[in-house]
């Protein structure tokens, strides 16, 4: 057998599947990718955004109380503080559920 | 529009694609999808892996398509892709890619098994790397240098994986 020989076989048994299914499994993936790709970042940045502006208080807490880590994260969640930190995840939550929804119609 | 997009010139519909045009890309997989596939249900010998492997390379080539400078240039690069592809997974699943030799297999039965059988069970008796080079240089008609540029290695490490490899298939697959 020649390389030519062996060449002639590679093309004469090539396999080319070929289907709509495929095109459309890719089509898909690409469009999971591109709403990652948007609603991630938009969705931290809505997180920090509120932490942040919750952060400062929560800072002088821990100044003023000086107290445990323990201690202060069990009395954390029942204080003003606490309630806006829990308000933050569930706005974020809600933000990335909003964006999921949004991005889906497109 | 997608009858327009079929008829278009592969260059058109690359650099349309390029811009973000998500219609001009499915017809690009449309098109392409078969010889993607093929080479690498080659490589692979598991046709299920073979269709991720070629989902997660027209993923990247989605990703990168904006950074191909020559529209013409597509078939080669997407066929890159693919390689880098395969070969990221081979380096995920630890598959030898150093070995130059593989194992001695007997030569190929003859008769009721059809030509294209011989020739993939030819293809896993191959160590990876032979596999690739050979699949590239005999399947795909790639140069010696245009696998060095899709795989990374060594020039001289392409020629040897390429010359013994494809020497040992003919030794499998003569008559």
């Amino acid at each position: 057998m020649t390389d030519d020989d062996l060449t002639r076989l590679f093309t004469e048994t090539a396999a080319k599947p070929a289907d709509a299914a495929f095109v459309a499994r890719v089509a898909r993936h690409i469009a999971w990718q591109r709403r990652i790709a948007v609603a991630l970042p938009a969705a931290i940045a809505v997180q920090l955004g509120i932490l942040s502006w919750a952060a400062w208080p929560v800072v002088y807490l821990v100044s003023a109380w000086m107290v445990g880590g323990l201690q202060f994260l069990g009395a954390f969640f029942v204080t003003l503080n606490g309630v806006i930190a829990a308000a933050a995840l569930l706005a974020t939550g809600a933000a990335w559920l909003w964006l999921q929804e949004r991005l889906g119609d497109a | 529009m997608k009858d327009t997009l079929g008829d278009a010139a592969e260059t058109l519909v690359v650099m349309l694609a390029a811009t973000g045009d998500d219609r001009a890309f499915a017809e690009l997989v449309r098109r392409r999808q078969g010889s993607v596939r093929g080479l690498l249900r080659r490589l692979c010998r598991d046709a299920s892996l073979a269709d991720d492997l070629a989902q997660d390379a027209f993923v990247q080539a989605w990703r990168t398509l904006p950074q191909l400078r020559n529209a013409g240039a597509f078939g080669g690069w997407l066929k890159q892709v693919a390689v880098r592809t395969w070969l990221q997974h081979a380096r995920r699943a630890r598959l030898d890619l150093e070995t130059l030799d593989a194992a001695d297999a007997e030569p190929m039965a003859t008769g009721d098994e059809t030509a294209r059988l011989n020739l993939e069970r030819a293809l896993e008796k191959l160590s990876a790397a032979q596999r690739l080079c050979v699949v590239l240089s005999y399947g795909e008609g790639l140069s010696h240098g245009e696998i060095v540029d899709a795989t990374g290695w060594p020039l001289g490490t392409v020629k040897s994986h390429v010359a013994r490899g494809g020497a040992r298939m003919r030794d499998w697959l003569k008559p």
